[in-house]
């Protein structure tokens, strides 16, 4: 019984009413001086149940806690200890499949579960397919992808009417306490979430699934949290992906309660982080990012336009609103759609393993950094 | 009074007050047949509370900023339009041939003059572009010398679908005139993405690919580049397409290498995409001009030369691809 599931949510909502129920009826019952510690005692019982219930509901609606030990601040559980990929979901009828599989980060030593869309029509000896990694907010998990947002029918429905090629969707964790917000960053002496998202995740999805392997191929989405991650990581990894979806995210290097001392006073590491100092700073990458927000999501529509104000060749920035709907998922799920086609329309296509032979050898590819 | 407001939160926070008050004042009467409503007043009070402390929260986060955020369901992700461009029924009538083997054609198109090529643009349309016109699909724009031959038998490897122009300059070549002329002019005409194009720059050509690549940088991508036989690629001009223009770049062993490359580094042809509303940004697009007056070479397709449209007469323009 997941914490995100509609079983937890009925068990909650029952407790909720059995305990208003058994207050009303037991409340003249107890007498004497019991009733002095049993009637606050249940009134307090009451708040308790009434509150669990609405942060089940809350997190049936928003799907922040995928598991009970995401709830309890430990690492979520992997899918599967072995390689190799599980069916995490059964089939859609569409065709597609969401698979797990478990990252084990080499280069970050952090270990993850990972969720990937297989898209219909997915081969292994197929052709080599581009990659979105889809970031969530903070809280969040991928279930908030998958199940809140319904991402993989979205994916069907963009891909059956080919607003979309053939594309991998993978849906990584990206903290290891649920609690804390990492900001997919490689953090002060902490966990190194950039590095699992940008290296180890890519290393492991080259082994197990059929992939472009070049940044060409390569796209990030989030929203929130997620979208602030998909700019910051594109903009630090330019030869490793070629278009990034920002909705309602901001861009600067954020802290506070949630995240703690990510970056322990170093502001270099900081500014690193912050896509609003980059883009002033640096020399600007040539990247392809999507920026969309609600119109009255206040502080978010003011990151973006002070980015946009900023941007300037070779970065290619696209930018679009949604009127109302502030900083909820009622946004997300409109905006959902126009990103996914967006980025399908930004990363190169799915990319048959024909190799070309012209009795010569083969010509010299490389990748421009322009850092 | 506003969903984020003190004044709604206070009132809450009064309303479950109050609520609690009278629950607690009725208490004692609320026996026997009587109980169900205890039970529905203790279930009242706590949904009361549960509501206020959720506005609060709301304003501290600032999730949804006004009652029409909370209520509004408005779907603004816009179906895309059906696609027309001036050479729609053109291609149409090409469309047993075309859909069998691509198309191949050579394309008078306005504004020619002023690019000052050796002769007009020859233009392969995949077979796709038939099968489904509703498809854009990508472009990569080969620079030749002048004489150049069109490799015909290399189209049919590129493995993905994709529209190819092959340019031939000439020493006068206008660079900022065709990276100008020829999106406004290929985007009206013919059902392509309008972004993402890939650029072959083929020997004594490649510095004109490289100059057409950084005239926008926005639109030309990745760059394939082919030295004369024997000759290899001057370091200079990797340098300027890589650092100065951003690209990747590759360095190919024959056409049809580099226009495998090229074509597999190009987005996948598209059906129109869902697009939300766009904010005015700086873009590329501009009106479309006039139309094609076109001869062939090959099978035995010849785009009709017709008379340019008014503009009132224009037929929409694939303002569904997305512009940068």
């Amino acid at each position: 019984m997941a914490p995100d599931s509609l079983t937890t949510l009925v068990v909650a909502l029952a407790v909720a009413l059995a305990v208003a129920a058994g207050t009303a009826l037991f409340w003249d019952r107890v007498r004497g001086w019991p009733r002095f510690a049993a009637r606050p005692l249940a009134v307090l019982l009451c708040l308790a149940t009434a509150a669990a219930a609405a942060l089940v509901g809350v997190n049936h609606e928003l799907e922040l806690f995928g598991s009970w030990s995401e709830v309890v601040g430990a690492p979520p559980p992997t899918a599967a200890d072995g390689p190799g990929l599980t069916a995490a979901e059964p089939g859609h009828g569409s065709g597609s499949r969401i698979v797990s599989f478990t990252v084990h980060g080499r280069a970050s030593h952090i270990t993850l579960p990972v969720y990937a869309y297989l898209p219909p029509g997915y081969q292994a000896h197929g052709p080599r397919l581009p990659v979105i990694e889809a970031l969530d907010g903070f809280p969040g998990s991928p279930q908030a992808w998958l199940k809140a947002l319904a991402a993989p029918a979205h994916l069907d429905e963009e891909i059956a009417t080919r607003r979309m090629p053939q594309t991998i969707v993978l849906f990584p964790y990206q903290t290891v306490d649920a609690h804390r917000d990492l900001e997919c960053t490689d953090a002060v002496d902490g966990p190194a979430m950039d590095t699992f998202l940008t290296t180890d995740v890519p290393a492991a999805v080259g082994q197990l699934l059929r992939v472009r392997t070049d940044a060409a191929g390569w796209g990030l989405i989030g929203y929130s949290a997620g979208g602030f991650c998909a700019v910051n990581l594109a903009m630090r990894h330019p030869d490793r992906y070629a278009a990034a979806a920002s909705l309602s995210g901001y861009f600067e290097a954020l802290t506070d309660s949630t995240t703690g001392d990510l970056y322990h006073g170093q502001k270099a590491v900081q500014n690193a982080n912050s896509p609003l100092w980059r883009i002033a700073a640096l020399p600007v990458p040539p990247l392809s990012l999507y920026l969309a927000t609600a119109e009255d999501d206040h502080f978010e529509y003011s990151q973006m336009e002070k980015f946009a104000a900023l941007a300037k060749p070779p970065m290619r920035l696209t930018l679009a609103t949604v009127p109302l709907g502030g900083h909820s998922k009622k946004v997300w799920r409109q905006m959902e759609g126009p990103a996914f086609d967006w980025l399908a329309a930004h990363l190169a296509g799915p990319q048959p393993d024909q190799l070309y032979s012209a009795g010569k050898a083969p010509g010299v590819s490389s990748a421009s950094t322009a850092r | 009074m506003t969903l984020t407001g003190t004044p709604f939160i206070l009132t809450a926070f009064a309303v479950a007050a109050a609520a609690t008050g009278l629950l607690a004042w009725a208490w004692r009467r609320l026996r026997g047949r009587l109980m169900p409503v205890r039970v529905l007043g203790i279930l009242v009070c706590e949904a009361l509370l549960l509501v206020a402390v959720a506005a609060e929260v709301n304003q501290a986060g600032d999730f949804y900023p006004s009652w029409a955020a909370l209520e509004g369901s408005s779907t603004t992700a816009q179906l895309p339009r059906a696609p027309a461009v001036h050479l729609s029924r053109w291609l149409a009538g090409q469309a047993a041939a075309g859909s069998r083997d691509g198309l191949v054609f050579t394309w008078h198109t306005a504004g020619l003059p002023d690019w000052r090529l050796a002769g007009p643009p020859v233009v392969y349309l995949p077979p796709e572009s038939f099968q489904d016109p509703s498809l854009a699909v990508p472009v990569v724009v080969v620079v030749q010398p002048p004489g150049a031959p069109t490799p015909t038998d290399a189209l049919h490897r590129l493995g993905v679908p994709a529209c190819v122009v092959f340019l031939r300059t000439t020493r006068d070549v206008k660079v900022s005139a065709v990276s100008a002329g020829l999106p406004e002019q290929l985007t009206g005409d013919l059902p392509v993405l309008g972004h993402g194009w890939a650029v072959v720059g083929v020997g004594s050509a490649m510095p004109v690919a490289v100059d057409l690549l950084r005239a926008d940088t926005l639109r030309f991508q990745p760059l394939a580049l082919l030295p004369s036989p024997g000759a290899a690629v001057d370091p200079t001009l990797l340098r300027t397409a890589r650092v100065d223009a951003g690209t990747e770049t590759h360095t190919a062993v024959d056409l049809t290498d580099a226009l495998i490359w090229a074509a597999q580094h190009t987005p996948a042809a598209l059906a129109p995409p869902l697009t939300l509303t766009p904010l005015p940004m700086p873009s590329t697009t501009v009106p479309p001009g006039p139309h094609p007056t076109s001869s062939r070479t090959q099978p035995s397709s010849t785009p009709p030369a017709s008379k340019s449209p008014s503009p009132q007469s224009k037929p929409p323009r694939n303002t569904w691809h997305p512009t940068v």
